[in-house]
């Protein structure tokens, strides 16, 4: 053990789950006693069962010869491996190159500072150009080794030449082989809140996801609704008025069909956008969906160029109709149905056309509206609960008061009647307000005024020992309050 | 010499369970450096600085030698721990 150099001590302290401090002349003795002691336990609970390992960070470690080959196998780590395999054949290049000077840095080393020369630094500087060396070409041999080979040298070094040459390489070494298990460490210790975190981001990504879940059936469901009513509509409108109008016009049916067909279709489209326009933005300022009698027949009249007759044809052929076809004939009260052409003041549609944009708009609205309730809801609740909360809070408060009032006032009333008893005191009984006055201090007399009624209202139907009577106190009439508990049965209680 | 801000921070308090790279004068590289040593604490640094006897200029060199800290950091870093020792210790 004592020849085990710095970085070979501190290695495999680490191997066995411990963070050695620095290895320094006074710590050294001490982390090899830890060390065998490690060793010891990693190799009673060997005994113990090969399965379970000795400490919950690292795999138990062959204190022997498969010792490097143990590891490498179980791990497969490519960093633990590259690391291993540079500091199995560095020693024996050292060995085979600069075995001598590098005993002497090893030295230098390690006395230098107990004399503070500057003059040695000189030669320590020197040692990482002499580790990376050795390192690179280890590379290189290291290929030919088979694996079990090389577990015998790096054993062979640590015990052998480990003092002299293979300390140096410390700096790159331990950088290459501390990356892997301080990474492990920390992962350890942030599980939770690793957890908490990730849990969190995916329960935010839900809730987005169902909200533009609720956006989307929202805009394309309403979307597609109205397409199919539409078309539903269309085809509805068209049937109908093809059936219609071929039982009551017998003469130039063909021509009258496709006039009223025409302008009910173009009726249809113009109040349906311009329903669209008012829902969206209303840029030309309508009073209301509903389109004058007259502007949608110049519309129609204008499109179609068809006469004024042919319009109202059409409007009392909607009136009879039956069927829901898309365009509300209103009279004056919005309310009453209407059943003359005449009546008619304004055209409404059922189905406004709006953009995707609009459709949009009104969809986020409305989920926002949706979404804003439910929170307006949430909030009100939660304000109610600590209200309520606060009221009771408040009462229980007040009920300990008092009571702690009452046992106060009785403790008064009791001793006034003992000194009474002892002729301290004229009176066995003693003015309410008197007791109030010696109890409450005057700033706070208004404040606990609701206590003190409270109080007083209980002992009067809750306190058997003391009586309430009107006396006649200095000439003026008083309530008082009299002790009626004789003092031997009181005194027992104390 | 006016002092850095990472100078004020640590000297102002007990060092407690800070890291290495908080005393002034060691950046992330040394700080990985003396870490790969052992001294992943600062409280460990301060204790090899007592272990030689608060000395700075040897405090320095040690630095130097066995880290390659440069001149500035570790006089920067000597001045630190003695100050903290003279205000905290």
């Amino acid at each position: 053990m004592a020849e085990l150099t710095d970085a070979e001590l501190r290695r495999e302290l680490m191997a066995l789950g411990y963070r050695p401090g620095p290895i320094t002349d006074t710590t050294r003795k001490v982390y090899a006693k830890k060390l065998n002691c490690l060793r010891a336990e990693v190799a009673a609970a060997k005994r113990r069962g090969r399965g379970a390992p000795p400490s919950p960070a690292r795999p138990p470690r062959q204190a022997a010869a498969g010792l490097w080959e143990t590891v490498g196998e179980r791990k497969g780590l490519s960093s633990s491996s590259s690391w291993r395999r540079e500091s199995e054949l560095m020693p024996s290049t050292h060995w085979g190159t600069t075995a001598a000077s590098a005993g002497l840095g090893g030295f230098s080393h390690q006395t230098r500072f107990g004399r503070g020369e500057g003059d040695l630094t000189a030669s320590v500087r020197k040692e990482p150009e002499r580790e990376l060396k050795p390192s690179t070409q280890g590379g290189g041999l290291l290929r030919r080794f088979p694996w079990k080979t090389a577990g015998d040298a790096g054993l062979a070094s640590g015990t052998r030449w480990g003092a002299a040459a293979a300390g140096q390489g410390t700096t790159s070494r331990t950088q290459l082989w501390r990356s892997a298990p301080k990474s492990r460490l920390e992962g350890k210790g942030k599980g939770l809140e690793y957890y908490l975190s990730q849990f969190l981001c995916l329960a935010s990504f839900v809730l987005l996801m169902i909200f533009l879940g609720i956006l989307l059936v929202k805009m394309i469901g309403s979307g597609w609704l109205d397409r199919t009513e539409e078309s539903c509509t269309c085809t509805g409108l068209i049937l109908l008025l093809s059936y219609v109008l071929h039982l009551s016009f017998t003469f130039c049916q063909a021509q009258q069909k496709e006039i009223i067909m025409n302008m009910l279709h173009e009726l249809y489209n113009y109040l349906s956008i311009q329903a669209g326009n008012f829902e969206c933005g209303n840029p030309e300022n309508l009073k209301s969906k509903c389109i004058w009698v007259g502007e949608a027949r110049d519309h129609v009249m204008n499109v179609t160029a068809s006469s004024p007759q042919k319009f109202e044809a059409a409007l009392e052929w909607i009136l009879k109709s039956s069927r829901d076809l898309g365009i509300w004939l209103k009279g004056r009260d919005p309310y009453e149905p209407v059943t003359t052409v005449e009546e008619v003041v304004c055209l409404e549609s059922a189905h406004p056309q709006m953009g995707l944009g609009c459709r949009f708009r009104r969809a986020m609205i409305t989920a926002i509206m949706n979404l804003f309730l439910f929170f307006w809801g949430l909030i009100t609740l939660w304000g109610i609960l600590i209200f309520l909360k606060y009221r009771w809070r408040k009462m229980a408060e007040e009920e300990q008061a008092m009571y702690e009032m009452v046992k106060k006032i009785i403790a008064v009333v009791q001793d006034h009647y003992k000194e009474w008893e002892r002729n301290l005191e004229r009176y066995p009984y003693v003015g309410i307000l008197h007791v109030r006055d010696s109890l409450i201090p005057p700033q706070s007399r208004k404040k606990m005024k609701r206590i003190w009624d409270r109080a007083v209202e209980f002992l009067a139907s809750n306190e058997s020992r003391i009586q309430t009577e009107s006396h006649r106190v200095a000439g003026e009439d008083m309530l008082v309050w009299r002790w009626t508990q004789p003092s031997y049965l009181s005194d027992s209680e104390h | 010499m006016p002092q850095s801000q990472k100078f004020k921070d640590f000297v102002s308090e007990p060092m407690g369970n800070k890291t290495v790279t908080e005393v002034d004068g060691i950046d992330e590289n040394l700080g990985s450096k003396l870490a790969a040593e052992g001294f992943d604490k600062a409280y460990i640094l301060l204790g090899h600085f007592l272990l030689l006897k608060k000395d700075a200029l040897i405090f320095q060199q040690w630095l130097k030698g066995t880290f390659g800290a440069s001149s500035r950091q570790a006089l920067q870093c000597a001045t630190c721990l003695t100050e903290w020792c003279y205000t905290i210790l």
